[in-house]
This record gives structure tokens, C-alpha cells and sequence, in this order.
């Protein structure tokens, strides 16, 4: 047993030194690091940041890497416990080219119990690259079996939209500051056509809420309401306006209801409600 | 410090600020009575506020900041328009690199990779001559790419949301992957 041991500690102090000898000879030599040493610098806290930046623009090969590297940062303690780790981070940066791949995994994962945090995860990959991700997210939204991924993917829609009010607190107006950049536009033209399946969502969730449980149908009631027209706006602010206070969760955040309340009624107000009978008078 | 930190000004400017985003007639017009105010303070802050509703407006007014006589507003309009998504206030950060307090130097080098997106060192804890040889780098990338560098807003931003699960400058020293 004692000789088991010595063997098993020579062999791998003998790889690792072979290990850190190869990476030596590369510094030296001024070869470029390999995409599978810059994913697993990931890693490690002094060299993610650089890592992140190096894969921005590694291609296609570095997606599948990064991908395999997300369910093993997922829901890892204490850093990543914000779902933003350094494989979503690379993710992001690599943008509109990672999508495809993103959501086939997540397509996959959304299925499979016990793959929350890695599902969680790839959705906050998709909200980062933008509006773009829009489809993919009201995909995974739809496909998943977990109301929690499912509450995640459309708030990341939700939060798509540069937050200028905020409801309920006295923020200075330094707080909702953003500098002119429109991306209303290309937010309305990606999701005015997936607005019947969120409407979907919201019928569904709707039947089967049950007090205490998480809430998808907030977020979809508020992107209806906030980006439809017609019936499915109004179905939108139906659920939202009336109700808005009877399931108020503190874990859910944004607050899509209360920001569309106040964007009804408030001093902030950004579009005009008033054509619905539910909304309540000011 | 990046994108992620929000601004503040004098009373005056936030103010105006407010009642613009309440959309109250005239508030704009008052932002953009700031650029041209005596107080450097207010037309750094108006310029800031009034990006919220006139970015070209903004960047012009900051652009000629830059060569105010005190290095901390230059600081400051070169900071702002990093934050506007405009090259013009990268050296100023390449010149903090080599600022003795190291906090100085450490926040430099953050927004510097942030809004390059250059995994070059910028180490403010190494030793002088590791330090210089870091800037001068940091120079000489800047000669070779002021002409067709963009800011990488968007990256930044990221960068903003992610922190500090990832952080852009690590305590720790050795940021580079052999």
C-alpha cells in the first residue's frame, strides 16, 4: 500500500512537472497558448479576466470548449454564485456567433433534472449578447420543465431594456443615467413576433401557479404589456395592473410589475396605459 | 472605474438632470447651458447628463476638456469619454499606469483592459522597472493601433455586470497565461 502511494506521488508530480515544463517551453519559445490551456485558465482568479479576453475572438472552436466548462463553474460557491462566471463571461464576449451553440446545449439541459444552475447559466449568456438572443431565449423559456430557468430566460429579456425608473425607492437621477443608445427598436422588432408564444407562457404558468412557487408569469405579463399590442397587450396588463400586489415576490428581481405600475402611473412614465380599463386611475 | 460606476455632479447639473428625465420643457436647454458654464465641475457633469439625451453634443464639449491646464479634469473628461465609447481618453490612462499611487495605477490599468480588451500587464504591484516596461508596451500598442482602435463598449459593459466574480485586475500578480 505504502509503495502504491510513492508510485502514485512520483507519476504525478512527474506530470505535473512535464505539464508546467510544456508550458515554460511555449512562454519561451513565444508559442500561443492552446484554446484548451486558455479555457482552463478560466479557472483560476488571476488569469480569467485574460483568459475572457483572449477567447473573444478564438472562433468556433473556443464555443464547445467553453460550453463543456460551463456546468463545471455553475452554482460553484461562493464566487459564481451570481451565475456569472468567467465561461459566461467568454461566452458573452464572443457574442452573436455563440448563440447557435448556446442554445442547442441549453435545448438539451432544459430538459434534464439536476441541470439548473448550468440552464441558468447559458441563459445569462444569451441575455448578455443582446437582443439577438431574443428567439433563443423564448425558446429555452418554452422548452424547459422548471419554472426557475423558465423565470430566468424572460427576465433576462425584461432587463434587455435600459432600466430608467425604479419603483418604490428614491434613486438620484444619476442612478438610471444612461448615455443615448436606442436599441428599442431592434428589441420590439425581434420579440413582437415570439409574443404569442410568451402569451402562451403566461396561460400556462397562469394554471399552474401555486402560492409560494416562483413566478414566470410576471415577466411574460410584463413583455406583453410592455412590447405587444392589442389583445395580447391587454392580456399583458390584465394580469399585471389588478393583481400586481398579490404576488410581489422579494427574490424576483427586476420587479417587472412594479416598474410597469409606476411606468403607468408614475412621474417616470414612458408610454401610455391609460387605454386600458385595467389600469388603475392615477 | 468603468462602466459600472455611476456618475455624480453638483447640485445644479443633477437637477437638471432630473427634471430632463421627468421630461420638463427646458431642462434640456439647461444641460446644455452647463457646457458652457465658468465652473469645470459643471460643464464635466453637464457634458456626463446631457450624453443622456445628446451624445455628440457630450463628447465635443468633454474632447475640449482634454486640454485643460489640470491633469485630474483632463483625468476626468478622458475617463468620461471612455465612458461615451470614444478612443480619445486612452492615453491618459496609459500615462497612469506610471502614477506612484498604486490605486491610481490599478484603476488605470482595469478600465484600460476593459475598454481595450487587451490581456497586455498592467500589474501596478510589480516592481519600477517590470511596471515601465508594462507602460511602454502599452504605448507602443497604442502607436500601432490609435488609427482603427473602436472602444469596446459593449465588452466593457460585461466586464461592468460580471464583476467582481471576474475582476479585469487581479491582486494577485502573474496575469498571463504561458
Amino acid at each position: 500500500m505504502g509503495r502504491l502511494l510513492v508510485t502514485v506521488a512520483i507519476v504525478g508530480t512527474a506530470l505535473c512537472g512535464i505539464t508546467i515544463s510544456a508550458r515554460r517551453v511555449n512562454a519561451q519559445q513565444g508559442t500561443p497558448p492552446s484554446l484548451t490551456t486558455i479555457v482552463a485558465a478560466l479557472d483560476e482568479e488571476r488569469t480569467a479576466w485574460v483568459a475572457t479576453a483572449r477567447l473573444r475572438t478564438a472562433g468556433p472552436g473556443a464555443v464547445s470548449l467553453l460550453l463543456d466548462a460551463v456546468p463545471v463553474q455553475a452554482g460553484r460557491p461562493p464566487r459564481y454564485q451570481s451565475s456569472w462566471t468567467p465561461a459566461v463571461l467568454a461566452l458573452a464576449k464572443i457574442g452573436v456567433p455563440a448563440i447557435p451553440a448556446i442554445s442547442e446545449r441549453l435545448a438539451r439541459v432544459a430538459l434534464e433534472s439536476g441541470t439548473q444552475f448550468e440552464a441558468q447559466a447559458l441563459v445569462r449568456a444569451l441575455g448578455a449578447i443582446g437582443p439577438e438572443a431574443i428567439p433563443a431565449l423564448v425558446e429555452a423559456a418554452s422548452r424547459t420543465n422548471f419554472s426557475p430557468t423558465r423565470l430566468s430566460a424572460l427576465e433576462r429579456i425584461v432587463e434587455l431594456e435600459p432600466r430608467h425608473v425604479v419603483f418604490g425607492q428614491l434613486f438620484g437621477p444619476w442612478s438610471v443615467w444612461r448615455a443615448a443608445e436606442d436599441r428599442t427598436p431592434e428589441i420590439q422588432r425581434t420579440l413582437a413576433p415570439l409574443l404569442p408564444r410568451v402569451l402562451e407562457l403566461l396561460n400556462r404558468d397562469m394554471a399552474a401557479w401555486r402560492p409560494g412557487s416562483v413566478a414566470p408569469e410576471r415577466p411574460a405579463a410584463y413583455l406583453l404589456a410592455r412590447w405587444g399590442g392589442g389583445a395580447i397587450r391587454a392580456r399583458g396588463l390584465e394580469f399585471s395592473m389588478p393583481i400586481s400586489g398579490a404576488r410581489i415576490s422579494t427574490r424576483q428581481s427586476p420587479d417587472p410589475m412594479s416598474v410597469l405600475a409606476n411606468r403607468c402611473t408614475g412621474e417616470g412614465r414612458v408610454w401610455d396605459c391609460t387605454d386600458h380599463p385595467a389600469v388603475p386611475p392615477l | 472605474m468603468g462602466l459600472h460606476r455611476p456618475p455624480s455632479g453638483p447640485a445644479v447639473v443633477t437637477l437638471a438632470l432630473k427634471f430632463a428625465q421627468a421630461g420638463v420643457g427646458g431642462a434640456r436647454e439647461l444641460l446644455a447651458k452647463c457646457l458652457v458654464d465658468s465652473d469645470i465641475q459643471v460643464r464635466l457633469a453637464g457634458a456626463v447628463a446631457l450624453s443622456a439625451f445628446d451624445r455628440p453634443a457630450a463628447i465635443r464639449q468633454l474632447a475640449t476638456e482634454l486640454s485643460n491646464s489640470e491633469r485630474a479634469y483632463r483625468d476626468r473628461a478622458s475617463d468620461y469619454l471612455l465612458m461615451l465609447g470614444d478612443a480619445r481618453g486612452i492615453p491618459s490612462l496609459i500615462e497612469r499606469l506610471d502614477d506612484p499611487f498604486e490605486s491610481i495605477a490599478r484603476f488605470a490599468c482595469h478600465d484600460l483592459r476593459i475598454y481595450t480588451q487587451q490581456p497586455r500587464p498592467c500589474d501596478p504591484s510589480l516592481p519600477a522597472d517590470q511596471r515601465a516596461r508594462n507602460s511602454s508596451g502599452w504605448r507602443e500598442w497604442w502607436r500601432t493601433n490609435a488609427q482603427t482602435f473602436r472602444v469596446m463598449s459593449k465588452e466593457a459593459e460585461l466586464d461592468g455586470a460580471a464583476w467582481p466574480s471576474v475582476a479585469p485586475v487581479s491582486f494577485r500578480p502573474a496575469e498571463t497565461i504561458d
